[in-house]
């Protein structure tokens, strides 16, 4: 009898990074070394984000269908793999978006109820 | 490399390059941007392995499952320690059996000899079934009449096996010697892996004494101490030079010790031997022409030898019907293990049979005794498919248990490669 993976706790940390690995592709196509530094200076650099993550994450987000990646060249004249948005990825980007609203709210709800 | 991974190679270079340059912007030297990026990238081994979970996850998951109900199995397998016991047993003899006799016919009967170009490497073989004698070997003036008219051949080797007392490695004693002409080593396609072999310029009366070691007495007897090349031995009366070390190969026509070329026997020398015809003592190899046929090389030498009886009728009574056969050398060692050890494989193979119904039974017997647990299982939730992978894991672990148990068994190399050599030493024996 297989175990099922543990949901909770790893869909969190992974469904955030997807998240916003969709949202920094809203604006257009971009490399793995784009997609980390801007997710860093968009957070202040709060958020750093470890490429030992982060490529995993673009093919596993790739291998779903939501991203698709084309090779080109980069500033640093150099070959690099560009992703971009699919049209399921848009999709999936709102759904995800309305499902962290959601939670944020929920959460606030129970931790700040005063502000109410 | 997949391909998948040549793109990660890649895609990760597309990655440094970036943070590279942009290092290099803001004012790092070369180097130092460079050892920075690295440092920054990470571990990239882990990274892979990451990379890998993604791409198979499929599999991953799969494997996990099955570790899973192994795990299970092994827990369940351990409250019926006696049943799984015997099964791993059982099956352990059952595949150590058949690995062990496998592995002796892939050495005999398998395996390319170490011999170069082994497929035009032939023997050949003097009987006289007129008085049962299986092979009466070659003398001297019959062999100089087959090289003389034969055109199919490219040379002809001797080999004829005589005793020596030898003094100068180890203790004095008697050795069986391999007494050899200077084309033999090149008609038998083998090399020196010291030294060098007997070569034609060791032909002929004034050549000086030279011997050549075999590769089984090098290692056993002389710990493979390479500065016995050049050593001086005694041989008899005589006395010969160690020129070099014989490869392994398969000690056929005879099992000696050393090689030696033919000045080193005085009775080689002697004019019995040179010019009885009917004194026989010599094997003989012989090494097609390129584009000859074994076919060709047999009805060639058979009409020579009708030829040399009809001109010598005193040395071929009718009485003894002496006849001239030739043979693959390979066919030639093989083909009387070659029975024995098919019926060795077969008997393996009938107990593997019994192995696996005995174990099949006891499983079933076991199987039976649970189906209460099975239908507990399947009442609390178990699907068919579920309850199927418990009992094909369970049947993993004891199968698998019982086969590394088997190798383990079978893997004892040093006795399996004595049976090889008892066989073909029995089969160079049946010779003389």
């Amino acid at each position: 009898m297989a175990k099922t993976p543990d949901p909770e706790r790893l869909e969190l940390l992974q469904g955030t990074l997807d998240m916003l690995i969709l949202r920094t592709l809203q604006w257009g196509a971009q490399h793995g070394h784009g997609i980390g530094q801007a997710i860093s200076s968009q957070s202040d650099d709060l958020l750093k984000v470890e490429t030992g993550s982060l490529y995993p994450a673009l093919h596993r987000l790739e291998k779903r269908g939501w991203l698709k990646s084309e090779w080109g060249i980069s500033e640093a004249n150099h070959k690099a793999k560009y992703y971009q948005l699919t049209a399921a990825g848009k999709a999936q980007l709102s759904r995800e978006r309305d499902r962290w609203t959601q939670l944020v709210d929920v959460i606030g709800k129970i931790m700040n109820p005063a502000a109410e | 490399m997949r391909p998948e991974e040549r793109e990660l190679d890649e895609e990760i270079r597309g990655h440094l390059a970036l943070e590279i340059q942009q290092r290099i912007d803001r004012g790092e030297s070369p180097q130092q941007a460079r050892a920075n990026a690295l440092r920054q990238f990470g571990y990239l081994p882990q990274m892979r392995d990451e990379m890998r979970r993604v791409w198979y996850s499929r599999w991953y998951d799969i494997a996990e499952a099955l570790v899973q109900d192994m795990r299970v199995g092994l827990r369940s397998l351990l409250r019926a320690k006696g049943l799984a016991a015997t099964v791993v047993i059982t099956l352990a003899l059952g595949i150590g059996a058949n690995a062990a006799i496998f592995s002796v016919v892939r050495g005999v009967l398998l395996r390319p000899l170490v011999n170069r170009g082994e497929e035009r490497l032939i023997y050949i073989k003097q009987s006289a079934p007129g008085i049962g004698v299986n092979s009466t070997t070659f003398s001297v003036p019959e062999i100089k009449d087959i090289r003389e008219r034969s055109t199919t051949m490219e040379a002809f080797g001797e080999f004829s096996t005589i005793e020596f007392t030898l003094i100068g490695l180890g203790d004095p004693r008697v050795i069986q010697a391999g007494v050899v002409d200077g084309h033999y080593f090149e008609v038998m396609g083998l090399k020196p892996i010291l030294g060098r072999l007997v070569e034609p310029s060791d032909d002929g009366p004034k050549a000086a004494g030279v011997a050549v070691l075999t590769n089984r007495f090098w290692t056993k007897s002389l710990n493979s101490d390479p500065s016995v090349v050049g050593k001086t031995v005694e041989l008899g009366t005589r006395s010969a030079t160690v020129i070099g070390v014989l490869e392994p190969s398969v000690p056929y026509p005879a099992d000696t010790e050393i090689i030696a070329n033919m000045v080193t026997s005085p009775h080689h020398m002697g004019a019995q031997m040179t010019t009885r015809r009917t004194h026989r003592m010599t094997q003989l190899f012989g090494r097609l022409k390129v584009g000859k046929t074994i076919d060709e090389a047999r009805s060639e030498l058979g009409a020579i030898h009708t030829a040399i009886k009809s001109d010598h009728p005193e040395s071929y009574p009718p009485r003894s019907d002496m006849r001239i056969e030739v043979a693959a050398l390979r066919d030639q060692i093989a083909a009387p293990a070659r029975p024995v050890l098919l019926v060795l494989l077969a008997a393996a193979g009938i107990v593997f049979i019994i192995a696996c119904s005995n174990v099949a039974n006891l499983i079933l017997a076991r199987s039976v005794r649970r189906e209460g647990e099975l239908a507990i299982r399947a009442a609390v939730g178990a699907s068919r498919a579920a309850l199927r992978r418990t009992l094909l894991a369970e049947s993993l672990v004891l199968c698998g248990s019982g086969a590394v148990l088997g190798i383990l068994l079978a893997a004892d190399g040093g006795n399996r490669r004595q049976l090889c050599r008892a066989l073909f030493r029995a089969r160079a024996r049946s010779d003389r």
